[in-house]
């Protein structure tokens, strides 16, 4: 790999080798320690990672997100080649379920880049984490969670009518409001995560300071061993494709439903009137076959995949069951975007035991 | 509200929920409780001693025992039906990954309304609420106690079962379980399906198990019903069928636009005989 200094930078030239990307990753980060030390502020692109969820057997069968995939030395392992930004996303697909793309663009770019190639191309979703998924390191020694995201837009009522809540709070090693800790803990257990902040420490230093987003992203905020930190990343894709795996074992063998438990009631009516046209962000067109006042039964696609979906709801729940082969990833992500839209606090059951956790 | 031309994926769904939890509104099915976990449906057998072939509709097994049960609308006594069950060989569980037991089967004759003199069985029946009648036939006292205790249980809003098609289903059933398959067709990358394939689709885990007669009955009745829809009242303007190939398939005018998901839906549930959609808006000016 040749490498040139650019303004205290080291740019790597070309990436062939599953190490050629480990020291660009590790320069990132030591360029921006160094930076946060002198300047108080990072300079280079933080790294991202997209959770891709797929049923393609490998990336070779999609288009790249930007240019075109080319191996590296390692299985499974990719670099994009293109004009404008090169060397700029890596594909990890050694799983089966869950591919990992690491980018190191700028953020505003990278994920519009990466939204458009989930909307374009076919048999890829995103890995729509669960609250215990973004809550993972909860009970693990040297990781603390340094704040989080939440957010209800209420999109089924009127605009004038919705009772929209959004908070993200941030919080240090002491917390220095500490009647904040009686509100964020009221919150969490009404409205739907979308964003937990992650630190490592180590002896008093941080190792990995982390944001995990319910979409599946993750921004590396800092980090200082390039290992550690794909590995942490790795740890929730692994998670996540036990998840699918697991779901879909439940889906071939029994015949009863995932069940979707919500914190908000939402309105039935208004539910029925988007899902029929086949619009908003869950993208299900459906067919209504059965009204009762607080019980609704439809049948009809998942637009994301075209898979059949039949979908029960009631005021505060929702059945869900996919015929046949239909992706299971339905299934968190309707609860992830319900909730957050319509629904709150979101739980994903089957058989009473929780799954996607 | 649910109508009586749903009956037999009613008795289907009520009777494989019996098997399963759900936390809201809140309901544990008895053989759930009784830890009756693991079910096939529709296995192959033999019975003890004399080969005899059978195909239940339901086995179940678990640590405590297995059962055997049958759904059925015939009006006619299942008794000597279920009596050939009580024979079945218990070996053959392995085969389907299920708990082995050397004691003959608990059997449970279920029916969606009316009990019928099914012989010295249990018998329930899962229209709306569930009852049970002649539990003094199970043995497994764990079983009997817990089909005791969900007597009565609200079986209205349970979920649906992925088996959207069955043999014998009236014309009314059929374009019910006919809607979201339809509805894949208007994927811009669909090249269409026959109806073999949504038969097929339909029947889903039952496909393959189904005898050859009823499944090509089923065939007949599913593209009888497929051409009505393609009639002018329905969807003639946005359904075609490849006379080489037999599939069906969407015609250009169908566009991947809200109003037209909307007249889609309209017409399909006009079709199966849903009535509009609740909260359906002004549909007049589709595209």
């Amino acid at each position: 790999m040749k490498r040139t200094r650019q303004g205290g930078e080291i740019i790597t030239n070309q990436i062939s080798t599953l190490r050629d990307l480990k020291e660009r990753l590790q320069a990132g980060f030591e360029n921006n320690e160094e930076s946060l030390e002198r300047f108080g502020k990072t300079y280079s692109n933080q790294l991202k990672a997209y959770l891709i969820e797929s049923n393609n057997s490998s990336p070779s069968a999609v288009r790249s997100p930007a240019g075109t995939w080319h191996k590296l030395d390692s299985d499974g392992w990719y670099v994009n080649l293109d004009d404008k930004r090169p060397n700029s996303l890596f594909m990890d697909s050694t799983r089966d379920r869950v591919w990992v793309i690491y980018s190191i663009m700028d953020a505003a770019e990278s994920d519009l880049i990466i939204e458009n190639w989930i909307k374009d191309t076919k048999g890829i979703d995103k890995c729509w984490l669960s609250r215990k998924h973004l809550l993972h390191w909860e009970n693990m020694e040297s990781w603390q969670e340094r704040g989080l995201g939440l957010r209800f837009s209420d999109g089924l009522a009127p605009e004038d009518d919705a009772a929209n809540f959004s908070l993200k709070a941030w919080y240090g090693a002491t917390r220095c409001l500490t009647d904040l800790d009686d509100v964020i803990k009221k919150a969490r257990e009404c409205f739907a995560i979308y964003s937990v902040r992650w630190q490592k420490r180590i002896s008093g230093s941080v190792t990995i300071s982390a944001e995990w987003y319910s979409s599946g992203k993750v921004t590396i905020n800092r980090a200082v061993d390039v290992d550690e930190t794909l590995i942490s990343i790795a740890e929730m894709a692994n998670r996540y494709e036990d998840s699918l795996k697991e779901a879909t074992k439940l889906r071939d063998t029994t015949m009863g439903a995932f069940e979707i438990d919500f914190g908000q009631k939402i309105d039935l009516n208004a539910f029925s009137e988007i899902v029929t046209k086949g619009t908003g962000d869950m993208r299900l067109w459906l067919v209504e076959t059965e009204a009762q006042e607080d019980f609704r039964r439809f049948r009809g696609i998942d637009l994301h995949t075209w898979d059949r979906i039949l979908l029960d709801v009631g005021p505060d729940f929702a059945y869900l069951t996919i015929p046949g082969k239909g992706c299971v990833n339905a299934a968190p992500r309707i609860a992830v975007i319900q909730g957050e839209d319509n629904a709150g606090k979101t739980s994903i059951f089957h058989d009473g035991v929780e799954i996607f956790a | 509200m649910l109508e009586d031309i749903d009956v037999r994926r009613e008795l289907w769904r009520n009777t494989i929920q019996l098997f399963h939890q759900y936390k809201r509104p809140g309901f544990i099915g008895p053989f759930k409780a009784a830890g009756f976990d693991e079910y096939r449906v529709e296995p192959y057998v033999l019975l003890s001693g004399t080969g005899v072939e059978k195909t239940p509709d339901i086995i179940a097994s678990g640590k405590n025992g297995w059962l055997v049960l049958e759904l059925s609308f015939d009006k006619k006594s299942k008794e000597s039906t279920l009596n050939f069950y009580k024979q079945i060989d218990p070996r053959y569980l392995g085969n389907y990954n299920l708990p082995a037991h050397d004691n003959p089967p608990e059997i449970v004759m279920s029916r969606l309304e009316d009990f019928i003199p099914d012989g010295p069985y249990c018998k329930i029946t899962v229209k709306d609420e569930l009852k049970v009648k002649d539990e003094e036939y199970i043995n497994n006292l764990t079983l009997r106690r817990e089909l005791k205790n969900a007597s009565g249980s609200d079986l209205r809003k349970l979920p649906e079962i992925p088996i959207t098609l069955l043999p014998e289903m009236k014309s009314q059933e059929i374009r019910r379980g006919l809607i979201e398959l339809v509805m894949q067709i208007f994927n811009p990358d669909s090249d269409g399906k026959d109806p073999v394939e949504l038969v097929d689709a339909g029947l889903e885990r039952l496909s393959d198990k189904i005898n050859i007669a009823s499944k090509r009955r089923l065939i007949k009745n599913v593209t009888d019903e497929m051409d009505v829809l393609m009639k002018k009242e329905y969807l003639s303007d946005y359904l075609t069928i490849d006379e080489e190939t037999s599939k069906y398939k969407a015609t250009d005018k169908a566009k991947q636009h809200h109003k037209t998901r909307m007249y889609i839906v309209s017409k399909l549930s006009e079709w199966a005989g849903i009535g509009p959609q609740t909260t359906l808006y002004d549909i007049k000016k589709h595209p």
